[in-house]
């Protein structure tokens, strides 16, 4: 039997990769492959699911004196260990990329994190050469592998399972936000780690200007794990600066049931990150049928597609614009919602994981 | 074709003329969130790095008390009342101090880029020298490989 092994830095519970991990073993095992997961950094709740990557086992000769078929897919998304031991393996190495956020956004808030960043990056160009494939979330990470010297790339987007979003959502915090909402005025909301590249200031600043000139009791949720605490405190003192503290609430450490009643609660979706590789938040909103308003940067027009209004620039003058024309039209509302609906569905987990395995097998195949 | 985005853009440009556009606290909002943004460079700038620094060297002494638990942001509240005086104290000498830093690395900067461009200027200059002088040598030497017009003496019939 062929085994296609998974390895990656941080395996953790709540994480959009880990959880793209899980699928693509379960996918792989129900098309009859082997696959295990060996990862650095295993969270408790992750470890009856992987092992230490240094109990990884190259396959022991077969009676023919033949390797055993194995292929080792690597995670890339930041800095390992492992990236060099991987290289290290005799058996066919596939990468799929994930992307590397790049340094400059650390610089400011968190040096040490800027420089493993750039670690990361001298990492992935080292791989290069000992890859024989790889995977990408979207043509934009695509790209970046090609312009590394990359070899053969194929476009996987990350495998989510919409159905987990039909679960029920946290009675609590749907009542605490569904009363706010009775005081009217629009409810914003951002989810995505607290980080420098996701342009959470941004949000606030155009949130600000909405309120001055559309709505004054329009309120913001910035849903997400402070990963960058300084950038963190900065976003707290802007919304103070700007005199919209009170309608900012800051939100981490968010359980799923929580996550999943505030975007029940959500009126539009803002987004003006400069940096992804997929964006997997814009799709979760459009699951729930908010329509989405995003600046237009990196991988976001190829995840969003006609779904989303995209904007060339994000001055707040013209984000509350933006935002104030998808609340007030009802026909484009609607529109943003169906296509979104569209969106979700080719991004379905079916979708996904045929799309996994056109872009494995006949690479495996080749590559036996 | 024109856009939804277009639309917005020209709405946004129709609120701007309005007279009671607020452009001031438009302006406070653009350059609050503009501090907050990468600053542009190449990593290995000196200038990036001084600017780097002078960013950092502001200290923020307001310690975040929020909190979930109520016992918990009651404690971290008090601790910051009762000790607020002195980390302000402490974190006024290591903001000027970042500040002096970041004052002397943005002279080094400035002081750099002066002797590069004076080095470029030198370099552009030497070799509009050397090219002059080649040319020159160029021009002696092909006057020199050329054979003297050999002499006709007189009454020799033109061919």
């Amino acid at each position: 039997m062929t085994a296609v092994h998974q390895f990656l830095p941080v395996f953790a519970a709540g994480d959009a990769i880990g959880a793209h991990v899980l699928r693509i073993r379960d996918t792989l095992r129900a098309a009859g492959y082997e696959s295990e997961i060996f990862a650095d950094d295993i969270h408790p709740p992750m470890r009856k699911h992987a092992r230490s990557f240094l109990d990884f086992r190259a396959p022991a000769d077969g009676p023919s004196g033949k390797k055993g078929r194995v292929h080792l897919l690597y995670h890339l998304s930041t800095g390992s260990r492992m990236a060099a031991w991987l290289a290290e393996q005799p058996a066919p190495l596939a990468v799929d990329y994930h992307n590397i956020t790049p340094a400059v956004y650390f610089d400011r808030w968190q040096p040490a994190a800027a420089q493993v960043a750039r670690e990361a990056r001298a990492e992935m160009r080292r791989l290069a050469s000992s890859t024989s494939y790889a995977l990408a979330d979207s043509s934009f990470n695509a790209l970046e592998l090609t312009e590394e010297g990359y070899p053969d790339t194929a476009v996987v987007p990350i495998l989510i399972d919409f159905a987990e979003y039909d679960a029920a959502p946290d009675t609590a915090t749907l009542t605490r936000l569904r009363r706010r909402a009775e005081d009217g005025g629009a409810q914003w909301l951002f989810v995505g780690r607290v980080a420098a590249n996701k342009c959470q200031h941004d949000v606030v600043a155009a949130f600000a200007a909405y309120r001055e000139l559309f709505d004054p009791r329009a309120r913001l949720s910035i849903v997400g794990g402070r990963t960058l605490l300084l950038y963190a405190r900065a976003l707290e003192r802007l919304a103070h600066e700007l005199g919209v503290a009170d309608a900012v609430d800051f939100t981490d450490n968010l359980k799923f049931p929580q996550l999943l009643a505030q975007y029940r609660a959500a009126d539009v979706f803002v987004s003006l990150s400069e940096h992804e590789g997929f964006c997997v938040p814009l799709v979760e909103a459009m699951h729930f049928g908010v329509p989405t308003v995003a600046f237009a940067s990196t991988a976001v027009p190829e995840t969003v597609g006609d779904a989303t209004l995209l904007l060339a620039d994000k001055d707040p003058l013209t984000v509350a614009v933006a935002v104030g024309r998808v609340l007030t039209d009802d026909v484009l509302r609607k529109a943003l919602i169906e296509a979104g609906h569209r969106r979700v569905e080719h991004f379905s987990l079916v979708n996904n994981q045929r799309r996994l395995l056109e872009a494995l097998e006949p690479r495996i195949a080749a590559h036996g | 074709m024109f856009t939804v985005a277009d639309e917005v853009r020209a709405e946004a440009e129709r609120l701007t003329a309005d007279p009671g556009f607020p452009a001031t606290y438009l302006a406070r909002v653009r350059a609050a969130a503009a501090r907050l943004g990468v600053t542009e460079g190449v990593q290995d700038d000196v200038r990036s790095a001084a600017l780097l620094l002078e960013q950092q060297a502001v200290i923020d002494v307001e310690a975040p008390v929020a909190s979930r638990a109520l016992p918990q942001r009651l404690v971290k509240q008090s601790v910051r009342k009762l000790v607020g005086w002195y980390v302000r104290f402490l974190g006024h000498q290591v903001g000027i101090l970042g500040q002096a830093t970041a004052r002397f690395a943005l002279s080094v900067a400035e002081r750099l880029d002066r002797m590069e461009a004076a080095q470029a200027a030198d370099r552009e200059a030497m070799a509009a020298e050397i090219a002059a002088l080649q040319a020159r040598v160029a021009e002696l030497e092909a006057r020199s490989s050329t054979p003297p017009e050999p002499e006709v003496p007189a009454g020799t019939p033109e061919s």
